[in-house]
């Protein structure tokens, strides 16, 4: 499968935080999670794709072209929505209509207005009156009006209510069944995640620890219960993390099939993505 | 472009609307003033200043100054082009502006040709006062103060353009600070200096005038200047925001 982002050994320190060595693919047609607790390092890898902010190393390529060389190429091809509106208070979305009109080539003005009635979105009304909600739709509204075909989201489903969600979720999903788009969203809510996506990155401390298909995670990773006299028989090199508790122990370990054949009297459960992720952070 | 420069005109719709309200209330504080020259109380100031050596001609002089300083109040709006960068700061536009297709040029240059627009209601605006004025008296020929408010708001325009580069360098919040501070302590010993010294202050006022004429005479060369200052702030905007970028 073709990778429509490519990042590379992508450095970049502040004080007190790096991001290191991250290497990362999202495959065209797919969704995928970028996903890390807050401080992990998702926004700045995400600033770091769409040259927010500067990086100390490392290349990017986004469909397959260089971002420094083609940026206002790949930006028209790309929509982007925000954990925070970056849209002014005092504008309004029919404003905001004859403002990309002119900035992008593909703007498609009738499918804007669709959105923002689909969404319920008042056209003349300020967006400095929107609810959390309100100006995430009105992110997405202009992210899929314009053509796009990679859609990258930053914590677009944070703060907001189930139902919200919910709607928002589908209409990432629907998004990337037309026309064989791409999804990369980055959230800490590892349920949506769960749901929607096809490919999981896990990024913690600025490093990402994991970055594979969603159900080969999940078919691969096993959870041993094990007897506190029994937690020495598990061979060390199958372990990722281990949580004890005053009975016994969890075991996350790698291979959950070979394991299965070589500890057959332990009993093995099958980890939650969640479940995964909490191991790997208390390895 | 098109695209930024409206994004900035909405967002300096409420100023546009102030700068609108200050023009209207300019035209009509002039026409009260002039028609008080004719009839009112300044007519009888007028009459006894005659009968004084010299008087006419004082009073004239400061009569032209104060029509002059109302006529210009609305290029004073110009000033407002520092709401944009606030207005983007406050909304964090900066990552919206770097995510969409369009260049440094381009953005530093929407904000340019934003305030060019800007600066074109504001002599517009000073033009209309003026044209107010002149249909009351023909004391203020309107092609002739058309030409010293244009004059005056060259200056004020070079002093902007200065301004801006200094706005993408340090960024709206730091520069309101930098700017500001060195601008109300001049202001204060300034007052000080000529109140207590009124020789200096005609010293001042004589200078001042010194230098309007010399506007007058090299007009060429003064607006010359002024395309240069224009040219000379996007070039070096540019490349603050260009040095910048990813950085903010």
């Amino acid at each position: 499968m073709e990778n429509v982002i490519e990042i590379e050994n992508l450095c970049k320190s502040y004080d007190g935080f790096s991001l290191d060595n991250v290497s990362l693919c999202v495959p065209a047609g797919s969704i995928t999670g970028f996903i890390g607790q807050n401080g992990a390092g998702k926004t700045t890898t995400i600033y770091s794709l769409l040259n927010i902010i500067n990086t100390d190393s490392g290349s990017i390529r986004i469909f397959g072209m260089d971002y420094r060389e083609k940026e206002t190429e790949i930006k028209e091809r790309i929509g982007i929505v925000f954990d925070e509106m970056g849209y002014h208070d005092s504008m309004t979305p029919f404003q905001l209509n004859r403002m990309m009109k002119n900035v992008y080539h593909n703007w498609q003005e009738d499918v804007f207005f669709q959105y923002l009635e689909r969404f319920g979105l008042p056209a003349r009304k300020k967006c400095g009156k929107f609810s959390r909600g309100m100006r995430m739709k009105l992110q997405i509204a202009v992210a899929l009006s314009h053509k796009a075909d990679l859609l990258i989201l930053d914590e677009p489903t944070s703060g907001l209510d189930p139902i919200v969600r919910n709607e928002m979720l589908n209409i990432f999903q629907t998004f990337m069944e037309e026309e064989n788009h791409t999804v990369f969203l980055s959230s800490h809510i590892i349920s949506d995640l769960e749901r929607i996506a096809d490919e999981i990155t896990f990024i913690d401390k600025g490093r990402i620890l994991l970055s594979d298909n969603k159900d080969k995670i999940l078919e691969q990773h096993g959870l041993l219960k094990v007897k506190k006299a029994d937690l020495d028989r598990v061979d060390k090199a199958d372990i990722i993390a281990v949580k004890k508790s005053t009975y016994g122990a969890e075991i996350l370990v790698k291979n959950r099939s070979e394991c299965h054949q070589k500890y057959p009297d332990l009993l093995m459960d099958s980890p939650t993505l969640e479940e995964i992720m909490l191991f790997y952070v208390t390895a | 472009m098109k695209g930024l420069m409206l994004k900035d005109l909405y967002i300096l719709k409420r100023n546009l609307l102030t700068c609108l309200t200050v023009t209207v209330g300019v035209i009509l504080l002039s026409i009260l003033f002039v028609l008080s020259s004719r009839y009112g109380n300044i007519a009888d100031i007028l009459v006894k200043l005659k009968a004084e050596p010299q008087g006419e001609e004082q009073f004239f002089a400061s009569f032209r100054v104060g029509i002059l300083l109302l006529l210009i109040l609305p290029t004073g709006c110009l000033f407002m082009i520092n709401n944009g960068f606030i207005e983007d700061t406050k909304a964090g536009f900066y990552k919206v502006q770097t995510s969409l297709p369009v260049t440094a040029a381009q953005i530093v240059g929407a904000r340019y040709l934003s305030f060019l627009i800007l600066a074109g209601i504001c002599l517009t605006g000073a033009f209309a006062a003026e044209f107010f004025v002149s249909l009351a008296t023909d004391a203020f020929p309107f092609g002739k103060t058309c030409l010293q408010i244009f004059n005056i708001f060259c200056v004020l325009l070079i002093y902007n353009l200065a301004e801006l580069p200094l706005y993408y360098y340090f960024g709206p919040k730091r520069i309101e600070i930098l700017l500001c501070l060195p601008l109300v302590i001049f202001y204060a010993f300034f007052s000080i200096y000529i109140m207590t010294n009124a020789a200096a202050a005609e010293q001042i006022i004589k200078t001042g005038m010194k230098l309007a004429r010399q506007i007058s005479t090299r007009q060429t060369a003064f607006y010359i200047l002024c395309l240069i200052s224009t040219l000379a702030s996007y070039f070096f905007s540019c490349l603050i925001y260009k040095k910048k970028e990813g950085n903010p």
